[in-house]
């Protein structure tokens, strides 16, 4: 922070508003989304700018150890998406294998009237 | 002086990068194609901010963090979006030829697989029936308790 202008502060604090609202903005996606899809995508992407955001907090006031906070953040947020569409894949997976062992039953069940 | 000019440009370009990315979410109107601007902007923007950064730290142990950081998310952001791309395609039952090609002299792609999926048979996916046919038994079982008590 030695060689820098004065305005450098203020340029940087200007960056963390514009981050901040862009989250925001995000968030009603997040409220919005039709699908499940949809949600998951903006909970990734405000994982994101949050991580963008600890960053240049981190050189702003600097600590240098929130970049540490910055990479588990990362990990975390990765590992949220993943387990959520992980589960909800295997949700549709067994909606559909039910769908398609009712059919087959109700076939059975026909098949046995019939004789 | 020069090195926060430079490290201006970069991180200026990241946040128009971020604000192309919140405003293609908006504009676009399905999950697969809001998914590509959302992809733009945790590989390309979050690349500009953190080189922003790293010229503004010089060589140092936060730069290595830093570089980390776009390392980790490099390999990570493809591969939720290819299980994200994943669900919405299993989870979409309304039209299942959408995802199939139209073009002419290309045969159609597959229908999603219905009998594997990443070769796991997907009748062990299905819980709900077990548990229900469980629940019925319980249910008969407790009928016959009561009738068993009843006669005596």
């Amino acid at each position: 922070m030695n060689n820098l202008p004065e305005f450098a502060t203020g340029f940087f604090t200007g960056c963390c508003i514009l981050l901040g609202i862009l989250i925001l903005i995000v968030m009603i996606r997040t409220i919005l989304g039709p699908k499940v899809t949809d949600r998951i995508m903006a909970i990734n992407m405000i994982g994101t700018l949050v991580m963008t955001l600890i960053a240049v907090i981190a050189f702003l006031i600097d600590e240098s150890y929130l970049l540490d906070i910055c990479l588990i953040y990362a990990a975390i947020s990765f590992i949220a998406v993943i387990i959520l569409s992980k589960v909800y894949t295997e949700r549709y997976l067994a909606d559909k294998a039910d769908a398609k062992r009712l059919e087959q039953d109700s076939e059975q069940q026909k098949e046995d009237e019939a004789k | 002086m020069i090195q926060f000019i430079f490290a201006a440009l970069f991180m200026i370009c990241g946040l128009i990068i971020f604000i192309l990315e919140v405003f293609g979410i908006y504009s676009l109107k399905y999950v697969l194609n809001r998914m590509h601007a959302a992809a733009m902007g945790d590989t390309l923007g979050i690349l500009f901010f953190m080189i922003g950064l790293i010229i503004l730290y010089g060589v140092s142990w936060s730069s290595l963090k830093l570089l980390l950081v776009i390392a980790f998310f490099w390999m990570a952001s493809p591969a939720a979006s290819h299980l994200l791309c994943q669900l919405e395609v299993f989870s979409n039952t309304d039209n299942p030829k959408k995802y199939a090609t139209d073009r002419p002299g290309e045969p159609d792609l597959p229908d999603v697989p219905e009998t594997t999926w990443g070769g796991v048979p997907l009748e062990s996916f299905s819980i709900h029936r077990d548990v229900q046919a469980q629940f019925e038994e319980e249910e008969r079982r407790e009928a016959e308790n009561i009738q068993n008590t009843g006669n005596r």
